[in-house]
């Protein structure tokens, strides 16, 4: 239809010579008449704080973050020192596995040997030095995701390490392993050599539980679940800093590291 | 003229991608005959309405839906046609999506005047009957060609294309979406079906060409730029497909330099680019197309690319 409207525009076509009809008989019907792209310059074009922003998306907005800045905004605790999110191993990281851990241990009142926080489910890069505010843990955590425990086989277990292994290394805590050729080595858990007859209990969300990010072999394993968010596991972890009078803090230690 | 541009492309078509200067673009551009438009895009927006706070991080005061609306304003103020694109996961990542499920993302997008967007991982995250309710507050399709709804909430939601008129130029949009198993819980999913995105959006950007006569084919993909194992990916994407000229990525929350070039089956350009996350960049590409001259060109034609000059 297009291409219609194209020729009627251009007059000239009409007073077509013997040549040119010959040079689109061999052209075919699709020749001269689409356009093609032939150049782009790019862009990539920063969204800075300079620029001044819309009025009509601040007042699209505005109700909405009134009402989420009056409880996001509330500050439950400082951290000490600017904690980054880093393959295999990082502070941020290693404090969310902390978390787990110590959340699990407390909410299903059992000794859990292993927590593990999936890499790609930290969703912030870093956690800056200063007051950290309720709205901050949930942009670290922003999925309504569960804390659930497993029994695992030490060959299950073996399994998950080599899975976490091939894609960088989790955060971990309660087991330290290093990485060779994307397979997991050097395995201890509580400090003993990993035992693959042994059953350890092993924490996580309910997402890798099931199956996500790739880890099959956890998806037929039971479970157990109080119900209970990782996120609220994050927040009351975060506040025990707190409420001793102290700040955030995390360091690697050397959990996780390449072989090589 | 005729002769540079021919070294041009035969210059291009042995170094895979060619990167020009601007003065070099500039010529191309200048060209009678000419048709121009503007395409801007974002990924990985996920909820980040506001800018990131001012709290000493690397990202600190950059992004938010006022000053991106603001900077599409003005380009929108330089009189050229405009396409503005989503390549999915709009949703998840501050707590505006813990509280209003995804509804002011979706109305400051409608009030940007966004004209189409894919589905991503996250936009699943507060289930399909919500995306589908989120839905009715915006005013752009949701495109993609390789999930099968059929029985879900999402059905009948989605189309597998858009074609756009801009002046004088067709543009067909398609979109793909990554395999929700092993990433998205199996009950956010439901019944949605998997198809493989290389051979649907092939099939999708062959149709919009030689059926609908389209100019231009562009894919918003959410299957990631690529990755160390054999996973699909938009780099697989733009080498095995045909009839597809740009992919505008998403997922992996890759901040490309420069968008990046690939010949395709039949030896054409496909130009990739994405821009991170959390709208702290606006990808702007501007086109500069011209008529067919010969049938050879449409199979494997060859795109220069340069940066934009500042202004």
């Amino acid at each position: 239809m297009s291409s219609r409207m194209r020729y009627s525009g251009k007059k000239a076509l009409v007073k077509i010579t013997l040549p040119l009809l010959l040079f689109f008989g061999l052209c075919g019907i699709s020749c001269n008449r689409n356009y093609h792209p032939v150049s782009v310059q790019y862009e990539q074009r920063r969204i800075t704080p300079q620029s001044s922003g819309s009025k009509d998306l601040n007042v699209l907005l505005q109700p909405y973050a009134d009402s989420v800045n009056k409880s996001m905004n509330k500050v439950i605790g400082e951290v000490a020192e600017t904690l980054e999110k880093k393959l295999p191993e990082s502070s941020l990281g290693n404090l969310m596995a902390d978390a787990i851990l110590n959340e699990a241990t407390r909410i299903f009142n059992t000794k859990v040997d292993v927590a593990f926080m999936n890499y790609g489910g930290i969703r912030l890069n870093q956690l800056t030095a200063g007051p950290l505010t309720i709205g901050k843990v949930y942009e670290l955590m922003p999925f309504d995701n569960l804390l659930v425990i497993q029994r695992l086989r030490g060959t299950v277990l073996q399994q998950l390490l080599d899975h976490i292994a091939g894609r960088g290394g989790w955060p971990c805590s309660g087991i330290t392993y290093q990485i060779k050729e994307k397979k997991a080595v050097e395995i201890k858990v509580g400090g003993l050599a990993l035992d693959t007859s042994a059953t350890y209990i092993v924490a996580n969300s309910d997402f890798i539980a099931n199956g996500g990010d790739d880890c099959e072999m956890l998806r037929k394993i039971p479970q157990e679940n109080k119900g209970y968010l990782i996120r609220d596991g994050l927040l009351h972890y975060f506040s025990g800093f707190t409420s001793k009078g102290e700040k955030i803090r995390a360091r690697t230690d050397k959990r996780v590291s390449n072989a090589d | 003229m005729q002769t540079r541009r021919k070294f041009l492309q035969d210059a291009a078509l042995t170094t895979g991608a060619l990167i020009a200067g601007n003065g070099i673009v500039n010529d191309a551009l200048a060209g009678e005959g000419t048709e121009r438009l503007i395409i801007l895009h974002t990924n990985d927006t996920h909820s980040r309405l506001e800018p990131f706070p001012m709290d000493g991080g690397r990202n600190q005061g950059l992004g938010g839906v006022a000053a991106r609306a603001e900077q599409i304003r003005k380009i929108r103020a330089e009189g050229a046609e405009v396409l503005l694109l989503d390549a999915g996961d709009i949703f998840q990542g501050t707590p505006y999506f813990n509280f209003y499920k995804g509804e002011p993302e979706m109305r400051a997008m409608a009030a940007m005047g966004y004209d189409a967007c894919t589905m991503g991982n996250h936009d699943f995250d507060a289930g399909l009957e919500n995306f589908v309710a989120q839905l009715g507050k915006a005013t752009f399709p949701v495109l993609n060609c390789n999930y099968d709804f059929t029985g879900t909430p999402m059905e009948n939601k989605s189309m597998p294309y858009k074609i756009f008129r801009k002046g004088k130029l067709k543009i067909g949009v398609t979109g793909v979406g990554i395999e929700m198993r092993g990433l998205v819980p199996d009950n956010l999913y439901g019944n949605t079906k998997y198809l493989d995105p290389v051979q649907h959006a092939s099939a999708t950007a062959h149709y919009l060409k030689k059926e609908k006569d389209c100019d231009m084919v562009i894919c918003l993909s959410h299957l990631g730029y690529k990755y160390r194992e054999n996973k699909v990916s938009d780099e697989i994407l733009a080498k095995e497909s045909s009839h597809i000229d740009l992919i505008i990525g998403g997922h992996t929350h890759t901040f490309f330099d420069a968008p990046v070039v690939y010949k395709n089956k039949t030896g054409g350009d496909v130009t990739v680019n994405q821009v991170g996350w959390a709208g702290i960049v606006l990808g702007r590409l501007d086109y500069a197309f011209q008529r067919n001259k010969r049938k050879k060109l449409e199979a494997s034609h060859t795109v220069i690319i340069g940066k934009k000059s500042s202004e």
